[in-house]
């Protein structure tokens, strides 16, 4: 699943540790779903969504 | 609220608390068989064959205490790291028990823990790798 989560991070001059302290989740999470090497659950892309007051598909988008 | 911060993905102290826990009940299994051993007939046998699993509790509760405060990513690497401990150390030990049936070696019991805690360490760095 691709994403556009460092783009809308950088777009709000937010820090990864900011980023993940809005999403009550680790700095290396949010380095590791920007990367693509990990997929958030459902809950945490709806935490995602509404952090960057986005639909979730805006954000995320099926890779197949 | 709890946030996980740099540390709680990894929490190396968890991890040494886990290690020196896994170490201590290592320790005082080797010294209790000694014990058992060299005083067969002692009343205290049974309370020293008992005896470890007070401080297998300990590696419980360390290892329990590396759960809580986990962030979804650490947690399913922890659940990987353990399907793939669970997983070598029964290759492992097949391997070992077919060996020692042949001679080749001799199958200690008192393996079965530490080949689960490294394999576990390991599965916990391939995670690291994995979700880097």
């Amino acid at each position: 699943v691709k994403n556009r989560l460092r783009v809308l991070r950088a777009e709000r001059e937010w820090s990864q540790q900011e980023l993940a302290e809005r999403l009550r989740v680790s700095r290396q999470t949010v380095n590791s779903i920007e990367n693509g090497r990990y997929d958030p659950t459902l809950p945490l892309a709806f935490r995602i969504a509404r952090v960057f007051e986005q639909p979730i598909e805006a954000i995320f988008e099926d890779g197949a | 609220m709890n946030v996980p911060t740099e540390s709680a993905s990894i929490r190396p102290r968890v991890l040494i608390k886990v290690l020196i826990a896994a170490a201590l009940f290592m320790g005082m299994v080797q010294l209790l068989a000694w014990f058992i051993s060299n005083h067969p007939n002692s009343r205290w046998r049974l309370a020293a064959a008992a005896a470890p699993i007070a401080v297998a509790g300990l590696c419980a509760a360390a290892a329990w205490s590396s759960v809580e405060g986990m962030d979804e990513r650490a947690v399913r690497m922890h659940l990987e790291a353990l399907a793939f401990a669970f997983i070598a150390s029964l290759v492992f030990l097949m391997t070992y028990s077919f060996l020692s049936l042949a001679e080749v070696v001799t199958l200690h019991f008192e393996l079965i823990t530490p080949v689960m805690v490294v394999f576990w360490v390991l599965g916990i760095g391939i995670g690291l790798w994995r979700y880097r």
